[in-house]
């Protein structure tokens, strides 16, 4: 009973500086790792035993290229898939989803020449069955995840309210299979889509989310919410986002990557259904863990969350100021200078959206010293990436005060906005030649000699005497209107004739040309349906 | 015996005489041989008789200790206590309590025999009044002073020692005497001591009385009351109470934390004591303990989708605008020797800065940077130390890309501060460099300035040992950042370059130069220099292998220096060095063996085999650990020469047998079954004539009951390794093996023991690493030309068994307890199974234990098991098609 117990020996002693690495410690830590680099030898010697094959994919092909060969007579499996036997039905029931899981070319439309639809959605209700049911939903996963007709042939089976039903199914793996068809119908388009909520699928898709379902099963359903929320024409309905939405900002706040991606996509196409609905989601007050997701380091993400609040910005210059309260643009210098091109358009284009706003919002832009970053990509970017540039230059040089377009032009911004007038694109054209004319034209008397100089010297203006002789009305009136104003100097100045406006609506090319995911999934074989694996 | 000689014998130990502590000793050995039950009831009369002189009481009341008490066989002496006869035992036990507060010296020698002869006879029901007497002494008004303090005592020691579970039907009374013992109206400090030092042991299982509010309510005032004693003993005792109730209790706390422990703790904090303040300190390192594991819990639970049982309060980070400055404070308080062993509330602030980053996270930069800033160039050396110990200490924690730029900014002031006129300056700023490498190495992964912090760090390695050996430390974290840096192409896993490649040869020398420092026994700088240099070569991309290679000729040169220098040293003390030194160069020797090219491997085989073969003989029958480390490097010799070594197995297995029988050094006899699983993978079915010696003597460690249990469950996989190597050869050892793994398979633990729920683990890990190397042994035995029918034959000689491992696989898929790795283990079996025996299997593998465990393996997290789930799913499925 040694009360005091000596001052050397103090545990935490070891988390001081090295005090921990004592030889005896580092001693047994040698040790340990040869009994683990022992266990990993053998490891290796035992795998290597085993009939492995590096690639999985293989060897389920071989055996589903079997299964097909061994040739089913449909006239007879549709017989058997009727008949009372639950044995005999089960296993035709069974083989026609292995025909439908095979990876290449599937015989999807001859199942439903052969009239199997009716039989699949009959079995969805034979609730004393929950293996017949879970073959039968997947069978109709696997048709769904077809093209519109064949999905349309699903739905025209009536298999939805089934489908529905099967949400409440005491059995994981039949429930997990309904959401996964329902999902494919869902995302086949508005019309189905509408019909699902109609029926009442969004309440229990969102009643999963608040129980203690395995994260496989989860990312499921999350990815059902965002086959609700993808189709824009026309968009889903205000009421039915005012359900989804506690859903999406609950989930929003994990931490799984693909349950993530999904949720924010999902806020994207929502942000993208006009000012409404921009509104609705603003009050849901999920906007500002939207922007802090810009500074997640997994790409998907990051792309999603900048398409959305991107979305926000299109809205009215209120909504766009909610953005920029949250401290958006803070994140736009690492987005600007991020190694993917695509992630660079899409935060000029962000950008483009803000410089179109008041003069507050410009200066924010410039304050946040993103301005040079902008003129880069618009001398050295991609060519989305130009456009979107020369479209934030331009904008801010429509709604922006003389002093902010002294600002820019002080930033170099003549140079590449002149280079950018030999490009073949009319569009990209004419909003340089906007962006030089109100710069031209906002600039002070006193500045206006070094700036017409600056065109001159940098080969500005033969672009711009070339263009007059542009097939595009537009820019041949435009250029001859410059040429006319500034660079003859007969001219008075003032004689100026009103502008061409530059467009403050986002632009219309951009499209969503990346975080392109299927809508579609089909079931492959060798998974067992508890254990999906998307693939994007 | 009369009493009167052993007084007499009990006054001389003490006189100082060797001889007459010598003939003392000798004289009570023969009395407790001859007549123990005699010398025990004498020895508790000389005690309780308070006329005899102090001297001798105290000495009867030791040596009555040391017949009740070993640290080493505490059972064996409770259970002799209890064989002596009841009255006897009746006699020493009224002596002793009858003896409390008589005592005239302290601590009370007569409530320590009192407190040890509780721990035996109340777990097994027997004094059954003693704790009331107890209390009763301590609550009854009038009683004297020394009996209550005394009584305490005996409370705190029997709290202290026994299994806390005996006392929870008796917690309520034991809590009366301590409470009654600490309240701030008692007069008597040291009645108050002995109370809140008891009440420190009791904490355990009073765990009902803390669950109700009223009563904890009461405990928590009498214990912050205590806190404000003005007995600096009572105030530690006290304070320590509060440490340990918020690691016990922390659920509870919300509600003195705001009134009462935060201010109290906070004032510990900044006492000009150094063991109040070091309370004040370890009561908000374990707040961040308790919070940071809480955090985890939490991150846990929303992974899976669940509300946590429990959750943080965050009093941590509340308490950060509070809690830093007066850490900073003390950070600033140290002295230049600091960098021995001992504790202080220096060094524990800046262990608590460290907690406190953990769970901060980034909050902690803001609170902690002003001050670095404020201190890093301060003329006064104890601040610029400060300084960069609180900017070390808050790397860790905080989100890399916000801690990376802060870091960035700091490399060039520690540079500079990398050779200050101050060695603890110094001592510090080259652990602060480590810390970046290990934490923030994104920070430094450029050429320019790795040359400069690598051209700094080998320049000081020959400063004092406590700098240098910091420097070492962060040169392993270095190389390892630089490799986790290093590009490697897809089919390979050695980089061929990285950014330390130009530096390297220049690091390896340097090191090398400092493991042969004069002064590096000081600040276990030739440990650090020879780890230094081991994760150099770990991590050595392809380009720098000709260091690597010069690097194995020095090591082994050493070994041969050392080898011939250890037959001519006698000193135990030099022997103890080059001992640790031999450990050191096999580690290091199996460093560069694992990097060796296999074409180089056998040129230099034979030198290294010499040297490991001849510290081998040179420590045989010796209990050395130098045995234990030459088996593991010759391990790794096995590993990389496979075929190869066959010229030199005649020579290493008589020193492998020898230690597979050294039972007693279980890490030698554990360190020769490894070396056997390497000649197992190496030398296939060319270690088949060498079995039988092999198998007899990894069978008798096996029914070695005195064995070390960690030693068996490798003997069991190492059955599996064999098996896999000879194939059909295994035939022979079949019966006796599977025998023993039918014994194994049926272990059963306690379901509350941790430590047990492991070993069970490990041990049906091994079952199942035998049992699958047996099955994938005799399937792939050689057949004669063409004819596959041979394997089968032998596989029949299992298809006995396969019942039986059928329900081993079901009781380990049914085990709630079950590891992560078994569950991969034992679908691989089931996989090894259903590809061996067909069709046979279906009958088995269609239950549903199997199924759900098959089901668990495919959503597992690990890989591996998740792999191995899906083709044995696969190969079920093949078997049902057919």
């Amino acid at each position: 009973m040694d009360s005091s117990t000596s001052k050397k020996t103090h545990p935490r002693l070891n988390s001081y500086k090295y005090h921990g690495k004592d030889p005896d410690e580092r001693r047994r830590w040698r040790n340990q790792n040869t009994v683990s680099i022992r266990k990993i030898k053998r490891d290796e010697q035992i795998q290597a035993k085993r009939n492995f094959q590096a690639d999985d994919s293989m060897s389920d092909k071989s055996e589903d290229d079997r299964e097909q060969n061994r040739f089913y007579n449909l006239d007879d499996l549709v017989i058997k898939a009727k008949s009372e036997d639950p044995t005999i039905r089960f296993d035709a029931v069974r083989s026609a989803r292995k025909l439908l899981s095979i990876d290449r070319n599937p015989p999807i439309d001859q199942l439903i020449q052969y009239n199997f639809l009716p039989i699949f959605v009959e079995y969805l209700t034979y609730d004393q069955c929950s293996d017949l049911q879970f073959e039968a939903a997947w069978a109709l996963t696997n048709i769904a995840s077809g093209n519109s007709q064949q999905t349309q042939a699903v739905a025209d089976a009536n298999a939805l309210p089934y489908l529905l039903r099967l949400l409440h199914s005491p059995h994981a793996n039949v429930c997990e299979q309904a959401v996964w068809a329902l999902g494919n119908l869902i995302g086949d388009g508005p019309r189905l889509r509408d019909y699902a909520i109609e029926l009442g699928v969004i309440k229990p898709l969102v009643e999963f989310i608040q129980k203690d379902i395995p994260v496989t099963f989860l990312r499921n359903v999350t990815w059902v919410l965002v086959n609700l929320c993808r189709h824009k024409e026309p968009p889903i309905s205000l009421l039915a986002v005012g359900d989804i939405l506690p859903a999406l900002h609950y989930l929003i706040a994990y931490t799984d990557i693909t349950i993530l991606v999904d949720c924010t996509w999902a806020l994207a196409y929502l942000l993208d259904c006009g000012n409404n609905m921009i509104q609705i989601i603003i009050d849901s007050g999920v906007i500002p863990h939207i922007i802090k997701l810009l500074n997640h380091n997994e790409l998907k993400i990051v792309t999603a969350a900048l398409r959305a609040i991107g979305n926000v910005v299109t809205g009215t210059d209120e909504q766009t100021q909610l953005v920029l309260n949250h401290g958006a643009l803070a994140y736009f210098p690492k987005l600007l200078k991020h190694q993917k091109d695509k992630l660079n358009k899409e935060a000029v284009w962000f950008l483009s959206n803000i410089t179109a706003g008041n003069q507050q919002q410009v200066q924010a832009v410039i304050d946040a010293q993103l301005i040079p970053d902008v003129i880069r990509h618009l001398q050295y970017g991609d060519f989305q990436t130009q456009k979107e540039a020369a479209w934030c230059i331009s904008n801010l040089t429509m709604s922006g005060s003389a002093q902010q377009i002294e600002y820019i032009v002080t930033q170099y911004v003549i140079p590449p906005l002149c280079n950018l007038l030999q490009q073949q694109d009319a569009q990209i054209i004419q909003v340089c030649l906007d962006a030089l004319h109100n710069i031209l034209k906002q600039t002070t008397i006193s500045n206006l000699e070094a700036l017409t100089t600056e065109i001159e010297e940098c080969g500005g203006l033969d672009k711009i005497e070339h263009l007059q002789n542009h097939t595009n009305k537009d820019i041949y009136q435009q250029s001859y209107e410059i040429i006319e104003k500034f660079f003859s100097h007969e001219t008075d100045d003032d004689s100026i004739s009103t502008m061409n406006q530059a467009p403050t609506t986002p632009n219309p090319t951009n499209e969503f040309s990346f975080g392109i995911m299927n809508s579609n999934q089909a079931v492959p074989d060798n998974n067992n349906g508890n254990n999906a694996q998307f693939q994007f | 015996m009369a009493a009167q000689e052993l007084i007499l014998i009990l006054d001389r130990t003490v006189t100082g005489s060797q001889a007459d502590l010598e003939n003392a000793r000798n004289f009570l050995a023969k009395a407790a041989e001859q007549n123990l039950p005699e010398l025990l009831k004498q020895l508790s009369d000389i005690l309780n008789t308070s006329t005899n002189n102090p001297t001798a009481r105290t000495q009867a009341a030791l040596q009555l200790k040391n017949a009740l008490y070993s640290r080493d066989d505490i059972k064996a002496f409770q259970d002799r206590w209890l064989l002596i006869p009841e009255d006897v035992r009746n006699h020493v036990k009224n002596n002793c309590f009858n003896s409390l507060g008589t005592e005239t010296t302290k601590p009370s020698q007569a409530a320590q025999c009192v407190g040890y002869i509780a721990c035996a006879e109340l777990p097994r029901g027997q004094w059954r009044d003693l704790i009331e007497q107890l209390v009763a002494n301590v609550t009854t008004v009038g009683r004297p002073d020394n009996i209550r303090e005394a009584s305490l005592e005996a409370l705190g020691y029997i709290c202290q020692d026994i299994d806390s579970n005996v006392l929870v039907p008796q917690s309520n009374v034991i809590l009366t005497a301590l409470v009654y013992g600490m309240r701030k109206e008692e007069t008597n400090d040291h009645v108050r001591l002995a109370a809140t030092t008891a009440m420190l042991n009791s904490l355990e299982f009073t765990k009902n009385n803390f669950q109700n509010d009223s009563e904890r309510h009461y405990i928590m005032q009498v214990v912050c009351e205590a806190t404000q004693s003005t007995n600096l003993k009572i105030q530690v005792a006290a304070l320590q109470n509060l440490v340990k109730i918020l690691t016990l209790y922390y659920d509870y706390m919300e509600y003195y934390m705001g009134p009462a422990l935060f201010a109290i703790t906070m004032d510990a904090m900044k006492s000009t004591h150094d063991e109040i303040a070091l309370q004040g300190i370890e009561f908000w390192s374990n707040v961040c303990d308790e919070e940071y594991e809480l955090q985890l819990l939490q991150q846990e639970a929303q992974d899976q989708n669940r509300q946590p049982e429990r959750s943080s309060r965050y009093y941590a980070r509340g308490a950060l605008p509070y809690l830093v400055p007066v850490l900073l404070q003390r950070l600033t308080m140290q002295e230049e020797t600091d960098d021995d062993d001992d504790w202080n509330p220096c060094k524990a602030a800046g262990v608590c800065l460290m907690l406190l980053a953990n769970c901060a996270e980034d909050t902690i930069i803001q609170y902690v940077f002003p001050f670095v800033s404020e201190n890093i160039k301060h003329t006064n050396w104890q601040h610029r130390e400060a300084a960069v110990m609180a900017f070390g200490s808050m790397l860790e924690g905080p989100d890399v890309a916000t801690i990376k730029p802060i870091a960035e900014q700091a490399i060039p002031f520690l540079l500079e501060l990398l050779r200050d006129s101050n060695v603890a300056v110094r001592d510090t700023t080259a652990w602060t460099i480590g810390r970046i490498f290990e934490f923030v190495s994104q920070a430094v992964m450029n050429d320019e300035l790795l040359r400069a912090l690598g051209n700094a760090l080998v320049n000081r390695l020959a400063d004092e040992p406590r700098v240098a050996t910091n420097i070492c430390w962060s040169f392993s974290s270095l190389a390892r950042a630089a490799y986790d840096h290093a590009e490697c192409s897809e089919e390979d896993d050695t980089p061929n370059t990285y950014l330390l490649s130009p530096f390297f040869d220049e690091i390896v020398k340097k090191l090398i130069e400092t493991t042969d420092r004069p002064d590096g026994n000081q600040s276990n700088l030739r440990n650090a220099a020879y780890e230094a240099l081991m994760e150099m070569i770990r991590h050595s991309p392809k380009d720098c292998y000709v260091t690597v290679q010069k690097t194995t000729v020095t090591v082994l040169d050493r070994l041969n220096r050392v080898i011939s220098a250890e037959s001519h040293t006698a000193n135990p003390n030099d022997r103890v060095q080059i001992g640790d030194l031999q450990s050191l160069l096999c580690a290091t020797l199996q460093s560069v063996l694992r990097k060796m090219h296999p074409n180089d491997a056998p040129l230099i085989s034979d030198p290294i085999m010499q040297a490991l073969l001849q510290m081998l003989k040179s420590n045989s029958g010796k209990a050395s650990a130098v045995q234990e480390d030459a088996l593991v490097a010759i391990g790794t010799l096995i590993e990389v020469l496979g075929l190869h070594f066959i010229k030199y197995v005649e020579h290493v297995l008589p020193f492998v047998y020898e230690a597979l029988n050294n039972h007693a050094e279980y890490q030698i006899c554990a360190a020769a079954v490894g070396v056997v699983g390497d000649l197992s993978r190496s030398l296939l079915d060319k270690l088949a004539p060498y079995c039988d010696h092999i198998m007899t003597h990894l069978l008798n460690c096996l029914g070695d009951d005195k064995l070390h249990r960690s030693v068996k469950p490798q003997i069991l996989s190492t059955f599996g390794d064999i098996a896999l190597a000879i194939g059909g050869y295994f035939k022979k050892y079949l019966e006796h093996v599977l025998n023993t793994l039918n014994q194994a398979c049926r272990a059963q633990v306690a379901k509350n023991d941790y430590d047990m729920i492991d070993y069970l683990n490990e041990l049906r890990e091994g079952c199942l690493s035998a049992y699958t190397g047996i099955i994938q042994g005799l399937r792939n035995s050689v057949a004669p030309a063409g004819d596959s029918t041979l394997a089968l034959v032998e596989l029949q000689l299992v298809t006995g068994q396969l019942p039986f491992m059928v329900q081993f696989i079901e009781t380990i898929a049914r085990d709630p307890n079950k590891s992560d790795s078994i569950i991969g283990s034992a679908i691989g079996l089931i996989g090894d199974l259903v590809t061996s025996y067909g069709q046979q299997m279906i009958e088995y593998v269609e239950r549903d234990p199997i199924d759900k465990l098959l089901t668990e393996g495919k959503r597992s997290k690990i890989m591996k098991t998740k792999t191995l789930a899906m083709w044995a799913t696969k190969e079920i499925r093949k078997i049902k098609n057919n």
